[in-house]
């Protein structure tokens, strides 16, 4: 039973912040109050909310703002996985389940293979995540190409599955456990644990317990700057830093900080800020496999931003970001590891 | 928790609204390091972007003009907590508001300099408003000037901040003003949607196109003075405002709103000044320890949402906001740890009581971090610090409304920046 959260004091603040209300209106999205903190007060029938609570991309924009902190996000998610139930789940949603059965992944694995990485006792485990080693390949190879050439020693875990973010915004209890229970077992011997997806890193962070790294923070806290040099951005290019939610607001503000401070060694490019640069672009929470529209939406207000700062491509650090911004078009969208890998410097 | 690399720097500033900027800016202007640590949305950007030093009762007569010492000795508490120090209250308010205005000219924000004018506003609902310090295309509404022609309240459809017909309502009760007209705009840059945010509508009148369209909307009017919502943002503003009053040779000046732009420019603008001075501003981040060696505070950990960082400093100087809360409380009903390792108390007395407040409500407001007269905190033990200062409304009496707002945030953060310089 989902209980009433004390101390909303009724401001307000949650829905303004939030993208998807702001972006399509109440009707469309009632916002977290609504959902969180309202319909179990009232004791509203769930059931009848079902549809709504998906519309969240579990940006946590919400609950930053709230000055209650109420774990909005956390309740959604709740009351989510009571309502779980495969009957009425949408199909992208069906999809991304049946697709974790058949090959450990949330998306349907790609047709040729990355390089095989020979099986190790290094301590230092990359975790690329069901995107990036199944969708934007470049950001597996970039990532690895950069651990190599700066001398650190890395395995993959054999046997890897998703690492359960997509089964929690889901709501599916009993896959998640399972996912989980997987990843524990193939992580053994580990001491390092670095993932390029900031989806897969929150899910280490709060889920596991995990004290895991984005490789952005791996790079810049363990690779000396001398052998990470960049070579100059040849055509003066302007890049935009789309600040995905789930570095920023779960792994912490820092990760952003390292994000600028990496891009800001690259000589000759211009680093232009886009109006509200940490904004979801609607690629998280499960709203891209079950509400597309609202995420095509979402990214396309994005990409509008970034063009009125006259960017020339959008940089994220997050595969979700990527694949999401990308599919609204009129800009280039890179990931921020495999954009840096693309202007390292051969002298070493 | 994984932890960060330290951060050592002379001086810590725990809170990124107006007193800590004002607090960060004046000591990097002296040389030294100095970081920010914020979290989340700050009283200062909630604001009107005016500043006051006087409480408005003070000004009673229409009109008054007030020398220093009258000013200084009608402002509370500060008279109290400046007994002692080697700067008269006149000197610190003189010397912090020529800091601050060439501070918010250098980013943009243009301010009315004289401390002595006391500008009586217009708000976005039609009551009257008293402050020191205004941005020049607010304080360009003097109620004083208003009474001598005429004034229409520009209103568009779908921007939130203005209803016009309301404002001109509120204000045909005041027998002073001629009757002002009301208008409605439609734009057609709006595209017909019609509960637009203010950042929202910002965005949209950025473009040529709807500022022509603002323009031949206020050269149709037939008044001499425009009232319009709060339109652009700070980095539009000064050219917005100065080209549409241009363009339409009318007094287009911005009703005093608070929850809006001006705020959100008062804001921005000190920020940018902080980090121009090459502070270090760490936004979105929680303290959670403090280190105390004896009467010294000597190191903070402070948390980055899932890594610690440790910072060690020569003097900190708290602008946490309010303690317990005067309805802006953004820390619920708790001091918070570790804020509770120093004293929290209330004001000693007022010397002003403050109409339509409750009793109860009153106490609350006064109840703050205890600090000596030169806002230097005192530890819950009764030591006082050599190394921490309180500045703005975290201090006891300096929370909104028995402060005065900014002006006392402003002062106080300019005397812990000035004493926290000769530890630091």
């Amino acid at each position: 039973m989902l209980t009433a959260s004390p101390g909303c004091i009724e401001c307000g603040r949650c829905a303004r912040a939030c993208p998807v209300t702001t972006l399509r209106g109440f009707e469309d999205f009632p916002g977290p109050r609504t959902l969180a903190v309202d319909a179990p007060r009232f004791g509203k029938e769930l059931s009848s909310l079902r549809s709504d609570l998906e519309k969240c991309t579990t940006c946590w924009r919400c609950e930053d703002v709230c000055p209650s902190r109420i774990p909005l996000v956390d309740l959604i998610l709740d009351a989510r996985r009571e309502l779980y139930s495969l009957e009425g789940l949408p199909s992208g949603h069906r999809r991304i389940l049946e697709n974790i059965d058949a090959y450990q992944r949330a998306v349907t694995p790609a047709k040729e293979r990355g390089p095989v990485v020979k099986a190790s006792a290094a301590k230092l485990l990359y975790f690329p995540g069901c995107i990036a080693e199944e969708r934007l390949p470049a950001i597996r190879s970039s990532t690895t190409a950069m651990l190599s050439s700066s001398g650190h020693e890395f395995r993959f875990a054999e046997g890897w599955s998703c690492c359960g973010a997509p089964l929690e915004k889901i709501g599916d209890q009993r896959r998640l456990q399972k996912v989980k229970e997987e990843n524990l077992k193939a992580f053994d011997g580990y001491e390092t644990l670095v993932t390029s997806c900031p989806g897969c890193l929150t899910q280490f962070v709060r889920s596991y317990k995990i004290d895991a790294l984005h490789t952005l923070e791996f790079l810049k806290e363990s690779v000396s700057p001398v052998k990470l040099q960049f070579r100059s951005s040849k055509t003066r290019l302007r890049v935009a830093l789309q600040q995905p939610c789930h570095l920023a607001r779960t792994i912490g503000p820092h990760a952003i900080d390292y994000s600028y401070q990496l891009l800001q060694r690259v000589p000759g490019l211009k680093l232009v800020e886009i109006d509200e640069p940490s904004r979801c672009c609607g690629g998280g929470g499960g709203v891209v496999a079950g509400h597309p529209d609202i995420a095509l939406s979402l990214a396309q207000a994005k990409v509008r931003s970034a063009l009125d700062a006259k960017a020339d491509i959008i940089v994220a650090p997050c595969p979700f970001c990527v694949t999401n911004l990308g599919r609204a078009g009129g800009l280039p969208v890179q990931d921020l590891v495999e954009f840096l890998a693309s202007h390292m410097s051969d002298r070493k | 928790m994984r932890e960060l690399d330290p951060l050592e720097i002379d001086v810590l500033v725990l809170g990124g609204g107006a007193a800590g900027l004002m607090a960060a800016s004046v000591l990097a202007d002296e040389g030294k390091s100095v970081a920010v640590v914020s979290r989340s949305a700050t009283a200062t950007a909630l604001s009107t972007g005016c500043i006051s030093f006087v409480r408005s009762d003070v000004f009673r007569e229409r009109g008054a003009k007030v020398d220093l010492e009258t000013l200084a000795h009608s402002v509370h508490p500060f008279s109290d907590l400046f007994d002692g120090a080697s700067s008269t209250l006149e000197e610190i308010i003189l010397d912090m508001s020529a800091f601050l205005v060439r501070a918010l000219v250098d980013e943009g924000l243009e301010m009315s300099a004289d401390v002595f004018t006391y500008h009586r506003l217009l708000t976005n609902l039609g009551t009257s408003y008293n402050c020191s310090l205004a941005p020049l295309h607010t304080a360009a509404g003097e109620l004083d000037e208003l009474e001598r022609s005429d004034l229409v309240f520009l209103g568009f459809r779908g921007h939130p901040d203005l209803d016009p017909d309301l404002a001109a309502h509120i204000v045909s009760s005041d027998r002073r003003l001629k009757s002002p007209s009301s208008h409605w705009a439609k734009l057609k840059t709006f595209k017909g949607r019609t509960e637009l945010t203010v950042t929202e509508a910002a965005e949209i009148l950025r473009s040529e196109a709807a500022k022509e369209e603002v323009a031949k909307v206020i050269s149709d009017l037939s008044e001499e003075n425009v009232a319009v919502p709060p339109l652009f943002r700070l980095a539009h503003f000064e050219k917005g405002m100065r080209w549409l009053r241009k363009a339409t040779g009318r007094n287009v000046f911005e009703l005093v709103t608070p929850l809006s732009l001006p705020g959100q420019r008062l804001q921005e603008g000190l920020e940018k000044h902080a980090a121009s001075e090459g502070c270090i501003l760490l936004q979105d981040r929680e303290l959670t320890g403090l280190r105390f060696e004896g009467n010294r505070v000597v190191e903070a950990t402070v948390v980055s949402r899932t890594r610690e960082q440790r910072m060690r400093f020569n003097a900190l100087i708290v602008a946490s906001g309010d303690v317990i809360g005067g309805g802006l409380s953004l820390e619920g009903l708790e001091v918070r740890d570790p804020l509770s390792a120093f004293k929290v108390g209330k004001v000693k007395k007022s010397r002003v009581g403050v109409r339509g407040i409750e009793l109860k409500a009153l106490e609350t407001v006064e109840t703050g971090l205890l600090a000596g007269n030169d806002t230097r905190l005192i530890s819950k033990e009764g030591v006082h610090m050599q190394n921490a200062f309180g500045a703005g409304s975290v201090l006891a009496g300096f929370s909104y409304p028995t402060g005065v707002g900014l002006g006392g945030s402003l002062i106080t953060a300019w005397v812990a920046a000035r004493t926290a310089k000769e530890v630091a």
